[in-house]
C-alpha cells in the first residue's frame, strides 16, 4: 500500500486531473438522473407475472381510475351555476389532447324506466331551469347505480368532472401526468368558481405527481441536512477546517462517482434509490475520519506530511478495506433480489461503499498532501468517555451471566414480537401531507378513491352476453361493494341490470340480469359504443369489474384479493371464463409487499455472509455466533418499536434493515479483534482484556455510530411517513448496536470465548485487528 | 396580346355565369337536402348492412330492412327492423318524427315480447352500436337550424354547395356541421360535425350514390368517429323509392309483429 500511496503522491498533479475529468463526466452524467415516485416503478418489471395480464387489461379499458378529478363540492352541485360551472369545465377540457375523455353529469347518460316509457340518453341534454326539473334531475342521478359515487355523491354536495388521460395514467410518465394537471388547472384558472363552490384537483395522477415532488424535495432538503449534520460532528472532532473538508472531499467524489454510474443504468431515483446518497455520505465519511485522524497523530509524531501520510494509509488501508468489504457485501447481497428497485439498490449503495474506501486510498492522501495540515491535538479520544466506558465494565463484570441471560431473553422476546409483525405497504396513507392528500381523502369519502382493483374477465367471444356469465359477475361484484374499504364497484352486469330495470318500468326487482342471451344482446346493442366500450370488448368476450377503494394498506388489499378469488372461484366454476384479479391495487401492492419481503430476505443473507466472512477471518465459530447474539438485538429493539407504535412494515420501513447493516458489525470486527490481539500480544487475564479492548474501540465506534445515525436521523424531515420511521428505527438500530456491542459483545466474550486456548502470537500476526 | 387575353377572360366567365344554376339561399339548399332522402329513410323500402370497425380493428355487422312513409314534408315514419346478428333478429325500432315535439320512438324487443317507448335525449346516443347517431338520421339539427353559403367548392369531380350549419337546439351534440351537397342532386357528399367543444367528431363520407326511379340515394357511405376511432360502414343494397306504404305500417301494433 505504501508504494502505491507514493507512486500516487509522486503523479499527483496528473492524479488530480483524472480526478477532475472523473468528476466532471460523473456530473454530466448525473445530471441525467430521473427522481420519479411511481408506483409503476415498483411493479413494471420483465419478470414480474402479474404485468402480461395487467398490460393486456390496460391496452383494452385503459387505467380505470386514472382521470385527473376535478373534485366539485358545493351546498348542492345540481344548483344550475355549479351545473353551468360544471358544464363550462368539461367543455374546456374536452377539446384537450392530454384528454381521451371528459366525464361529467352534463355529459353523462342514462337510463331509467318510467311507467311504460324508457327514458335514455344524456342526463342533462339542456340544463334544468325550474326547481322541479333539478328534482328530477337529482333523482335520476343519485338513483343510478352507475352515477352513483362515480360521478355524483349520494348527497348531492360533490360531484367529479373525470378527465381520462389519452395515456392510460397507470402507464403515463410523470411529464404526461404533470401535463394533464397543468392543463386542468388552466381550465380552472378560465373558469373562476361560483361563490360557495370548491373545487380541488385530485385522481391518480396528483397523487403521482404531488409524491414526485415531495421525493424532489427530500433530496433537496435531506442530503444537506445530512450533510450539516456530519460537518457538526466533524467540527466537534477535528475543529478546523480542514478536518471537515477532507473527510466530506473523500466521500463526496465517491457518491458523485456513484451518481454517475447509477444514471448510466437509466433507472429512476424512487423513493429507495432516494436514500442512496445519504447512505453513501454516512458509511463513507467514516473511514478518511480514521485515516485523518491517523494522520494527524503522525504528524504529532513528528513525521513529515508525505511520511505520515503513507504510514497513516499503510496502517488502516487493511482494515478500511475490510470493513468496506463486509458493508459492500451486505448490500451485495440485495443484488440477487428480483425486483430491480430492491437489486439495483444493493448493487449501487455496495459500489459506493467500495468507491469510498478508493477514494479514502486516493482523494484523500492527495488533498492531504496539497492542503496545509490542520491544527494538532485534533484527534484522538476523550478522557471523559474513556472513563465512562471503564467504570461501565468495572460495574458489568461482576454480573457477565445475567447480562447473558437477559441478552438472550430479550433477543428471545424481541424476536417473537417481530415474528408477528404484519407486512402492510401502503399508498395513500404514504403520500405527503397537504391539500392533495385532504383532496384525495375527500375524493374516498364522497365518491370513489384512487386505488383500483379489476376483476377481469376473459371468455369466448359473445360470453359477456350470456345470462350466466353476467349472473357470476354480478354476485362478485355484490360481494366486493360489501367490503368497507370499497366504495364503489362496476361491472358489466350493473349496466344490464341498469336497462333490464327501465325497460320493466322501473322496477327495483328487476335490477337483475335477464334470462336470455338475446335479451342481453339487445339490451347492449342500445348502448352508445362510447358508452359500452368502458364495460366490455367489442366482441363481448372481456369484461371487468371495477372497483375503486379507500387505501388501508396491502394487507387489506391481500385479505380481498383472497376473498375475491374465491367468490370467482365459485361463481365462475364451469363457465369457460378465465379470471384475473389485476389493477394498480392487485398488482402494485403484490410488488410493494415482494419487496419487502425481498428486503428482508437481503438482509437474511447479508447477515449470513458477513457471519461468515466472520468465521473465515477470526477462524472462530464462537465469535461468529457471539456477533449473531449482539446484531441481531438491535434489529430485534427496531422491531420491538414497530410493534409498540403500530407501524408496518413497507418498503420504506423495511429500509432500516438495509441502511444499518453495514454498520451493524462492524464495532463486532473491531471488539473481537482487539481481543485477539491484546491475547496474542500474552495478556492472559479475561477482565482486563475486555475491559481494554472496550476502551480502545468504545470512543471510536461511539462517534461512528453517532455519525450513523445523525446521518440517517436526516430522514426524519422527509415529507414521506416512512422515511421518517425509516430516520427512527436506523437511530434505534445503529445506537443500540453500540450498546450491544458494549454490553452484550463484552459479556458475551468474557462468558465463552476460549480463553485458555488462545492463539500464539504467531498466528495473530496474520489474524485482522 | 393582353388586350386579347382580356377579352378571352371575359367571354370565360360569361360562359361559366350562363352555366351556373340560378344563385340559391342557405335555406333553399337546406330545404333542397331535406326533400332529398338520402337514405331511403323517408318514402322508401330499403334493405341494408352496415360494418361497424372499432379501434382495434374488430368488426361486426348488423343488417335490417326499413320501411318509411313521407307524411307532413319534411317528416317522415320509418320502422326498422333487424335481421343480424342473431342476437337482434327480430327487433325492431319505429321512428315517428314530430314537427315541434320530440319524436315518437318505440322499440320491439322480441324476447321481452311488447315495445317501449323510448324518451329522453338519446340523440346523441350511437343508432344501435353504429356511428350514426339519431340525431344524424332524423334530420332535426337540419330542419331546426341556421344555415350559412360558404364559398362553392368540389369534392371530387362534383361541384358542391358548401354550408355551415348551426343547430338551434340545445340537445344537439353538434356545435355545428359543415356540408358539401352535391349541385345536381342536393344529396350531402359530406358531411363533417363538430362537437360542443368545437372538436371535429365525425365526418361522414359518400362513397357511391345511385339513381332509383328518379330518386338519389347514397348507396355507400361511411362514418368516422374521430375521437373514437371508431368507423361504420353503411350499405343499402336494395332501395326502392315508395309512397303507396300504407299509415297502418307504422304502428306499435305492426312494430310487434314479427
Amino acid at each position: 500500500m505504501s508504494r502505491v500511496v507514493r507512486l500516487l503522491l509522486g503523479h499527483r498533479v496528473w492524479v488530480a486531473l483524472l480526478l477532475v475529468a472523473s468528476l466532471a463526466a460523473s456530473v454530466r452524467s448525473a445530471l441525467r438522473l430521473d427522481v420519479r415516485f411511481q408506483f409503476r416503478d415498483f411493479y413494471d418489471y420483465p419478470k414480474n407475472p402479474d404485468m402480461e395480464v395487467f398490460n393486456r387489461y390496460s391496452a383494452e379499458f385503459g387505467d380505470p381510475a386514472g382521470f385527473v378529478v376535478l373534485l366539485v363540492e358545493a351546498e348542492d352541485v345540481f344548483h344550475r351555476d355549479v351545473l353551468e360551472y360544471i358544464q363550462a369545465l368539461t367543455h374546456e377540457l374536452e377539446p384537450e389532447k392530454v384528454f381521451s375523455h371528459v366525464r361529467s353529469l352534463t355529459n353523462a347518460n342514462i337510463i331509467y324506466g318510467k311507467e311504460d316509457e324508457v327514458v335514455s340518453g344524456a342526463l342533462l341534454p339542456v340544463l334544468p331551469r325550474t326547481p322541479e326539473e333539478t328534482e328530477q334531475v337529482r333523482r335520476v342521478a343519485t338513483r343510478s347505480s352507475l352515477l352513483v359515487r362515480r360521478l355524483v355523491a349520494a348527497d348531492s354536495r360533490a360531484t367529479a368532472v373525470l378527465a381520462e388521460m389519452r395515456t392510460p395514467a397507470a402507464l403515463a410518465s410523470i411529464g404526461e401526468q404533470r401535463e394533464a394537471i397543468a392543463t386542468a388547472r388552466r381550465a380552472l384558472a378560465r373558469h373562476p368558481a361560483p361563490a360557495g363552490v370548491h373545487v380541488r384537483v385530485t385522481g391518480g395522477p396528483v397523487a403521482e405527481v404531488e409524491s414526485t415532488d415531495s421525493l424532489v424535495h427530500d433530496m433537496i432538503v435531506l442530503l444537506p441536512v445530512a450533510l450539516l449534520l456530519i460537518l457538526g460532528a466533524l467540527w466537534i472532532t477535528f475543529r478546523s477546517l480542514q478536518g471537515i473538508v477532507l473527510p466530506l472531499a473523500a466521500v463526496g467524489v465517491a457518491t458523485l462517482w456513484t451518481a454517475g454510474l447509477f444514471a448510466l443504468l437509466r433507472h429512476p431515483v424512487d423513493i429507495v434509490g432516494s436514500t442512496m446518497p445519504v447512505t453513501l455520505l454516512v458509511y463513507g465519511v467514516v473511514d478518511p475520519i480514521f485515516v485523518l485522524s491517523r494522520f494527524l497523530q503522525k504528524i504529532e509524531a513528528g513525521r513529515t506530511r508525505d511520511d505520515a501520510i503513507v504510514e497513516a494509509q499503510s496502517e488502516l488501508a487493511l482494515p478500511c478495506f475490510l470493513t468496506s468489504l463486509t458493508t459492500a457485501l451486505g448490500f451485495l447481497s440485495f443484488g440477487t433480489a428480483t425486483l430491480p428497485t430492491v437489486a439495483l439498490y444493493g448493487c449501487t449503495v455496495a459500489i459506493g461503499v467500495s468507491l469510498s474506501w478508493v477514494t479514502t486510498v486516493t482523494v484523500l492522501p492527495l488533498l492531504l498532501s496539497v492542503l496545509p495540515p490542520p491544527a494538532s491535538g485534533a484527534a484522538g479520544g476523550s478522557p471523559r468517555i474513556d472513563r465512562a466506558i471503564a467504570g461501565a465494565w468495572a460495574r458489568m463484570r461482576p454480573r457477565v451471566r445475567p447480562l447473558v441471560a437477559a441478552a438472550c431473553a430479550a433477543l428471545a422476546l424481541g424476536a417473537a414480537l417481530g415474528w408477528k409483525q404484519h407486512i402492510s405497504s401502503i399508498y395513500v396513507g404514504n403520500l405527503p401531507k397537504g391539500e392533495s392528500l385532504d383532496a384525495i381523502h375527500v375524493l374516498e369519502q364522497k365518491l370513489s378513491g384512487v386505488v383500483r382493483t379489476v376483476v377481469y374477465f376473459e371468455g369466448e367471444p359473445g360470453a359477456m352476453k350470456r345470462p350466466e356469465v353476467l349472473r357470476a359477475i354480478a354476485a362478485i361484484d355484490a360481494f366486493a361493494e360489501t367490503q368497507p374499504m370499497v366504495n364503489t364497484s362496476v361491472s358489466l352486469a350493473d349496466l344490464v341490470a341498469e336497462e333490464n330495470q327501465a325497460f320493466h318500468g322501473g322496477d327495483p326487482a328487476e335490477h337483475r340480469v335477464p334470462p336470455t342471451t338475446a335479451l342481453v344482446a339487445q339490451y347492449l346493442a342500445l348502448l352508445d359504443p362510447s358508452d359500452l366500450s368502458d364495460f366490455v370488448d367489442a366482441a363481448y368476450a372481456k369484461s371487468h369489474i371495477r372497483i375503486l377503494s379507500e387505501d388501508p394498506g396491502s394487507e387489506a388489499f391481500r385479505k380481498l384479493r383472497q376473498q375475491l378469488q374465491a367468490k370467482c372461484d365459485q361463481h365462475l366454476k364451469g363457465l369457460g371464463i378465465r379470471v384475473a384479479l389485476t389493477g394498480t391495487a392487485m398488482v402494485g401492492y403484490g410488488a410493494l409487499d415482494q419487496i419487502v419481503v425481498e428486503l428482508l430476505e437481503g438482509f437474511v443473507l447479508a447477515f449470513a455472509i458477513i457471519v461468515l466472512f466472520e468465521l473465515i477471518m477470526f477462524r472462530s465459530l464462537r465469535i461468529a455466533l457471539i456477533s449473531v447474539v449482539s446484531n441481531l438485538l438491535p434489529v430485534v429493539a427496531s422491531f420491538v418499536y414497530l410493534r409498540l407504535f403500530h407501524i408496518s412494515l413497507r418498503m420504506d420501513t423495511a429500509l432500516f434493515l438495509s441502511v444499518s447493516i453495514g454498520g451493524l458489525f462492524n464495532t463486532t470486527i473491531h471488539f473481537a479483534a482487539r481481543v485477539r490481539q491484546r491475547v496474542a500480544e500474552g495478556a492472559r487475564d479475561p477482565d482486563e482484556i475486555i475491559g481494554h479492548a472496550m476502551r480502545a474501540i468504545g470512543p471510536p465506534a461511539l462517534f461512528t455510530a453517532v455519525i450513523l445515525s445523525l446521518g440517517f436521523a436526516s430522514f426524519m424531515l422527509s415529507g414521506f411517513s416512512g422515511l421518517r420511521a425509516l430516520g427512527t428505527l436506523s437511530m434505534i438500530t445503529l445506537l443500540s448496536g453500540f450498546f450491544s456491542d458494549m454490553i452484550v459483545t463484552a459479556a458475551l466474550l468474557r462468558v465463552f470465548y476460549r480463553w485458555e486456548s488462545a492463539p500464539p502470537a504467531a498466528a495473530q500476526k496474520r489474524s485482522v485487528e | 396580346m393582353r388586350r386579347v387575353a382580356f377579352s378571352l377572360a371575359l367571354v370565360f366567365s360569361a360562359a361559366a355565369q350562363a352555366d351556373a344554376p340560378p344563385a340559391m339561399s342557405a335555406q333553399q339548399v337546406i330545404d333542397k337536402v331535406l326533400e332529398s332522402d338520402p337514405w331511403g329513410l323517408s318514402g322508401a323500402e330499403v334493405t341494408a348492412h352496415a360494418v361497424l370497425k372499432d379501434k382495434r380493428g374488430a368488426t361486426s355487422e348488423l343488417a335490417f330492412s326499413a320501411r318509411s312513409k313521407r307524411y307532413d314534408p319534411p317528416l317522415s315514419k320509418s320502422l326498422v327492423r333487424f335481421s343480424a346478428p342473431a342476437d337482434l333478429a327480430g327487433a325492431g325500432f319505429l321512428q315517428v318524427q314530430k314537427r315541434g315535439d320530440d319524436d315518437d320512438r318505440y322499440l320491439f324487443m322480441p324476447d321481452l315480447k311488447k315495445s317501449r317507448r323510448i324518451s329522453g335525449n338519446l340523440r346523441a346516443s350511437a343508432f344501435m352500436g353504429t356511428d350514426f347517431s339519431f340525431a344524424d338520421l332524423d334530420r332535426r339539427d337540419l330542419r331546426e337550424a341556421e344555415a350559412t353559403l360558404l364559398a362553392d367548392e368540389n369534392v371530387g369531380k362534383f361541384p358542391c354547395f358548401h354550408l355551415e350549419v348551426r343547430p338551434k337546439r340545445g340537445d344537439s351534440q353538434y356545435s355545428r356541421a359543415e356540408l358539401w351537397v352535391r349541385k345536381d342532386s342536393f344529396l350531402p357528399l359530406k358531411w363533417t360535425m363538430y362537437d360542443k367543444a368545437k372538436v371535429l367528431l365525425k365526418t361522414l363520407t359518400a362513397d357511391e350514390v345511385r339513381r332509383v326511379n328518379g330518386h338519389w340515394f347514397i348507396t355507400k357511405s361511411h362514418m368516422v368517429n374521430h375521437l373514437e376511432n371508431h368507423r361504420t360502414d353503411m350499405f343499402l343494397e336494395q332501395v326502392k323509392p315508395r309512397d303507396d306504404i300504407p299509415d297502418d305500417d307504422f304502428t306499435v301494433r305492426m312494430l310487434e309483429k314479427i
